[in-house]
């Protein structure tokens, strides 16, 4: 407005020049702004799960689908946030960055790779949430909303637990069985019947008894820990219920590569049987992920009777152990320090 | 906190160079990340914005050479000064702004303080450069700077200028506005000039002057007056002119400046009835003022004739005049800068126009206008002529170019400084050379033919020494240049009672008759004298030089003068086409368009291209008030006009809209070579023995197929992508080519089968 003011009030040509100029420019500016970010594609890459407080790379491919138009500074944002807070503008992601292209050539691609870091355990979102451009001279930004995302857990931290300090069930062989069972201990001797496999036959005895006996072996001895995981607290004990979890979650991944079935019991999602593999871990784990403490206002729970093993109980909050079959071993988070 | 700093919404990004080193080379170049290119872009905006004031060669070396400092403090120093804590760069401004300060109330000069302010101002920003907002306002500098340009000079340097500034500026922005999207990776993304960038920024900035362009042609130009009267903002004017007009000449002045071969000014001639006739003969005298005391020294403007000057405030137009282009028409003048400070006119002048408002000052006596000051830049005026050269008489409203002289005035035109003997001799030498004339005006032209005949035309004069040059000249020498021709012939004839002046200017200059324009030169200034015959209608001019001066002599070599002559076709035609453009040429650029209209109307209604039907043809337009009825051939042109736009813009959409429904060629052919290729991989897989059913999808296929270390589930995606996208993924079809050749590799019984 100024320098059309002095346009016209000096009638110099040359004013009116610099008046064409600028007007020239923000016209210029508008139609590189309204062809920029146009027809193109990107897709992400990130992994399924992770730690927390580990870090993990994604991927961003972004593809000019344009002809003849580059595209120029592109700034895409990567979030990593729940649901509600994907788009919001209120809520903070629980983490976001930003990955800059400055130039994109026509039928051209590239290949962006951001590192986030896993802050929080639950079930995320990652992916972009929009994507922006100052170009041509940062006069308006334009900002197109994007929905590429791909679900991401974070499961619970696991931390170093010296295993002496962890509770073991009776080792292998100590306890025998009186079931019938896959084993390798003579249980019982009956005759062979049709169907039955000839390599159990016991030769000597069905030579001596002139009728083939068959050995029947005794079910092997499974040690089992089961976690009883009442999360139930007052709203200050949180990080207390944190280190439990990250307790929890450790002290299976030590069980487990002992050999130990593990099974947990938590107030939401009842009694997760039993079982040493370690998908099964990775069950526990993407249940320990998503567990929420809940008030004390939560009326008791009814807690498991536990049949096979030992079963041991989370103290993170000084409450009294609860009364189950069998009576749970205690342990807390000092026990492992 | 680094959620924050990196956050979308947020709208500052600090960044900081003290890490940074500035060396110019690497931050132009495909090293240099983006905050350095920022930067060194940004030196060479400054410095390219600096340049620009040479354009207007109006600005002395004391404004200059601290600013010039700044530049080369700021490229040399970068880094320490880009350490300078806030509380120091405050020290630092304000030391500045008091020098600033204090050059004001030396000089009181307002623009040359104010320019000062700028350039520290930029070199303030571009040193202290922390936050987003500084980039654009170190733009803004400089188009303040490049404006205070503007507003000094209409040189055509400064067209090249504001090209390479506009380029230069357009990168920077871009470069900005880049590094403020990158945010934090600003200092870790590679810069901007590893790929075409510059091919960009061309391509754009070719665009952006088609546009400038034509908003220039566009913007509607006005007659009004000025808004605000008293702001000016140029600078004060020169103190000599190269011409040497002015109130006082002495003997010799006229001998330097014809040797001098620089342009003085251009006349252009806007005179639409002289294509028809040829009747805007010009007599090619340039007149600037006259003079009237004659003393030994030389001639000057007595304070009888000075103290007649008034003043005048023009409002772009002489106000009351009001032009009649049947008697009158036009001359363009564009003055070189420090030509004179009085402006040049024309014979029988009626009336002035100029480019801005202004404080002339007019002398009644001496038939002189002048500005205030001696311009420094080049000054271009429009004058009136009357068209009628024989009658002589300028019957126009601008009283200061009257051709009578009052009769108290009388006496200030027969002075003379001589008496006794040397009026004897002059008076002798007068009445001889007009012994058989019978009235002022034979005796006159008898007085001007007898220097013609007997006196030599030379520019040396040896006049060292002589007491009285003029007598001297007249007696012995008998050879002079125009000053004394001149100052001769007035001399004679106030001695014999005949009042007369002498009149300084110019006269002559090469004439392009394509153009119609004059190319004066400081080389034609001239002296002739004006007579005061009342019997003839009042001042007449007499040219007693013997030298043919409608024709110039140049010393050029024939290509320099050739050069020379492109180079000033070039620059009239800047002052013609760009300068001067105005209200008036807007208008006829209007009607030059809609005669193109008629024109093109005209030849489809002629006689053999429309049939008689059409022609007709009546369609009353009462309705719209304007006419009564017209013919349909009238409306052809608009009609066809209108039927072509509605035709393209519907084409246009319908293409628009089928190329988006249907497949592009390519993506069909993508289609179909999937298909193909699936289909031999079903061959193959039947061969493996692998149940199929037809009801089976191809991820079902494949999950039976189950080849160890095979892709499966991406070639799955590939074909899926091909088969059925509109917009497949770049190198997706070459992606399932590739796979389709692994599955062909690969072992022919899979390793496992899954039920």
């Amino acid at each position: 407005m100024l320098v059309g003011l002095v346009a016209y009030n000096t009638g110099n040509n040359l004013v009116f020049m610099m008046l064409s100029t600028i007007l020239g420019v923000l016209t210029l500016s508008y139609i590189l702004y309204k062809f920029n970010l146009q027809n193109f594609v990107f897709r992400i890459s990130s992994p399924a799960q992770v730690h927390y407080r580990d870090s993990f790379d994604v991927q961003l491919t972004l593809e000019n689908q344009n002809k003849f138009r580059p595209l120029f500074s592109l700034s895409l944002n990567a979030v990593l946030a729940d649901k509600e807070s994907f788009w919001s503008e209120k809520i903070s992601p629980l983490q976001a960055k930003k990955a800059f292209v400055v130039h994109l050539g026509p039928l051209s691609s590239e290949v962006k790779t951001i590192t986030l870091t896993a802050s929080k355990r639950g079930s995320y979102l990652v992916g972009i949430n929009s994507v922006a451009s100052l170009f041509p001279f940062a006069f308006v930004m334009k900002q197109l909303p994007a929905n590429i995302r791909n679900d991401i857990l974070i499961l619970p931290r696991i931390v170093a637990i010296d295993a002496d300090n962890l509770p073991f069930p009776p080792a292998h062989g100590s306890l025998a069985t009186s079931t019938k069972g896959a084993g390798s201990d003579l249980h019982s001797l009956r005759e062979y019947r049709v169907g039955d496999p000839p390599r159990h036959i016991h030769w000597r005895l069905s030579a001596k008894q002139n009728r083939q006996l068959l050995r029947e072996f005794a079910q092997e001895y499974q040690p089992t820990v089961s976690i009883v995981f009442d999360t139930r607290g007052l709203d200050n004990e949180e990080p207390a219920f944190e280190k439990a979890v990250t307790l929890a979650a450790s002290a299976c991944q030590v069980w487990q590569k002992r050999g130990v079935s593990i099974g947990i019991w938590t107030p939401d999602s009842g009694y997760i049987a039993p079982n040493k593999t370690s998908y099964h871990l990775l069950g526990i784990w993407r249940m320990l992920a998503n567990v929420q403490r809940f008030s004390m206002d939560r009326p008791m729970p009814a807690y498991p009777t536990i049949h096979d093993g030992i079963s041991v109980y989370i103290d993170w909050n000084n409450r009294p152990v609860p009364r189950c079959s069998p009576l749970p071993l205690t342990l807390v988070q000092d026990n492992v320090s | 906190m680094l959620a924050a700093a990196s956050h979308p919404r947020s709208g500052q990004c600090i960044m900081s160079l003290q890490s940074t080193p500035f060396p110019l080379f690497k931050a132009l170049s495909a090293k240099g990340n983006l905050t350095e290119n920022a930067v060194g872009l940004g030196w060479v905006m400054m410095v390219w914005a600096f340049f620009s004031l040479f354009a207007t060669n109006s600005l002395e070396w004391y404004i200059l050479a601290p600013d010039a400092f700044f530049l080369i403090l700021a490229l040399v120093i970068y880094r320490p000064l880009h350490r300078l804590s806030p509380t120091k760069w405050l020290g630092v401004t304000a030391l500045v702004l008091g020098l600033i300060a204090y050059e004001y109330l030396l000089t009181r000069q307002v623009f040359d303080a104010a320019l000062h302010l700028i350039f520290y101002l930029q070199f303030n920003k571009f040193c202290t450069t922390k936050l987003d907002r500084d980039y654009p306002q170190l733009f803004m500098l400089c188009v303040l700077q490049v404006l205070a340009t503007t507003i000094l000079t209409v040189s055509m340097m400064f067209m090249f200028f504001l090209i390479v500034f506009l380029i230069i500026s357009v990168a920077y922005m871009i470069v900005c506005a880049a590094r403020q999207s990158a945010g934090e990776e600003a200092e870790h993304s590679t810069g901007m000039f590893n790929f075409r960038f510059w091919r960009y920024i061309a391509q754009s900035v070719g665009i952006l002057l088609i546009v400038i362009l034509a908003l220039f042609i566009a913007i509607p130009r006005t007659a009004m007056a000025k808004v605000f009267v008293n702001l000016n903002l140029g600078t004060a004017g020169a103190t000599t002119t190269m011409s040497s007009f002015s109130d006082n000449i002495e003997w010799g002045h006229t001998e330097e400046i014809q040797l001098n071969e620089s342009l003085a000014f251009y006349v252009w001639i806007d005179d639409p009835h002289a294509m028809k006739n040829n009747k805007s003969r010009l007599d090619p005298y340039w007149r600037v003022l006259s003079l009237d005391k004659f003393t030994i020294r030389g001639w000057e403007v007595s304070s009888n004739v000075a103290e007649k000057t008034e003043r005048y405030n023009i409002r772009r137009e002489w106000p009351g005049f009001i032009p009649n282009p049947q008697i009158d028409f036009k001359l363009h003048f564009y003055m070189q800068p420090e030509v004179s400070r009085y402006l040049i006119q024309a014979e029988n002048m009626t009336g002035m126009s100029l480019a801005r408002d202004e404080s002339i000052f007019s002398n009644l006596l001496s038939k002189s206008i002048s500005l205030k000051y001696i311009p420094k830049d080049n000054y271009q005026y429009s004058v009136f002529v009357h068209r009628d050269l024989k009658s002589g008489a300028g019957k126009g409203e601008v009283p200061a170019l009257a051709r009578i002289l009052p009769d108290e005035f009388e006496h200030l035109y027969l002075q003379t400084p001589y008496s006794g003997e040397q009026l004897a001799v002059l008076q002798n030498i007068a009445n001889e050379a007009s012994r058989t004339t019978k009235n002022q005006f034979e005796q006159t032209q008898s007085i001007q033919n007898h220097l013609l005949k007997n006196f030599k035309y030379t520019l040396k004069t040896r006049d060292k020494g002589i007491k009285d040059p003029l007598i001297h000249f007249l007696t012995v020498r008998k050879e002079g240049h125009c000053e004394y021709f001149a100052g001769s012939m007035v001399m004679l004839l106030r001695s014999v009672g005949i009042p007369a002046r002498v009149v300084v200017g110019f006269a002559g200059g090469e004439f392009n008759a394509k153009k119609k324009m004059f190319t004066v030169r400081q080389s034609d200034a001239h002296s002739w004298v004006e007579v005061y015959l009342p019997k003839k209608g009042g001042w007449i001019r007499f040219d007693p030089t013997p030298a043919d001066r409608t024709t110039t002599h140049s010393n050029f070599a024939w290509v320099g003068k050739k050069f020379r002559l492109a180079k000033e076709e070039v620059t009239f035609f800047w002052y013609q086409q760009v300068v001067n453009f105005n209200l008036s040429d807007q208008l006829s650029f209007l009607r030059n368009l809609h005669q193109s209209a008629n024109v093109m109307n005209n030849r489809l209604n002629a006689p053999n291209i429309m049939p008689s039907w059409v022609k007709e043809l009546k369609i009353d337009l009462s309705w719209t008030g304007r006419k009564k009825s017209t013919s349909l051939n009238e409306l052809v042109v608009p009609i066809l006009c209108v039927l072509g736009t509605i035709a393209a813009v519907v084409g246009g959409v319908y293409v628009f809209r089928r190329s988006r429904r249907s497949p592009s060629l390519q993506v069909r052919m993508q289609h179909e070579e999937a298909i193909k290729l699936w289909r031999k991989a079903q061959r193959i897989f039947h061969r493996w023995n692998i149940p199929m059913n037809p009801s089976d999808t191809p991820a079902e296929i494949m999950e039976r197929v189950n080849i160890k270390g095979f892709p499966s589930k991406e070639f799955v995606e590939c074909y899926y992508s091909l088969r059925h996208s509109k917009n497949p993924r770049i190198h997706e079809l070459s992606r399932f080519q590739e796979l389709f050749k692994i599955l062909l590799s690969s072992q022919r019984t899979p390793a496992a089968k899954k039920n």
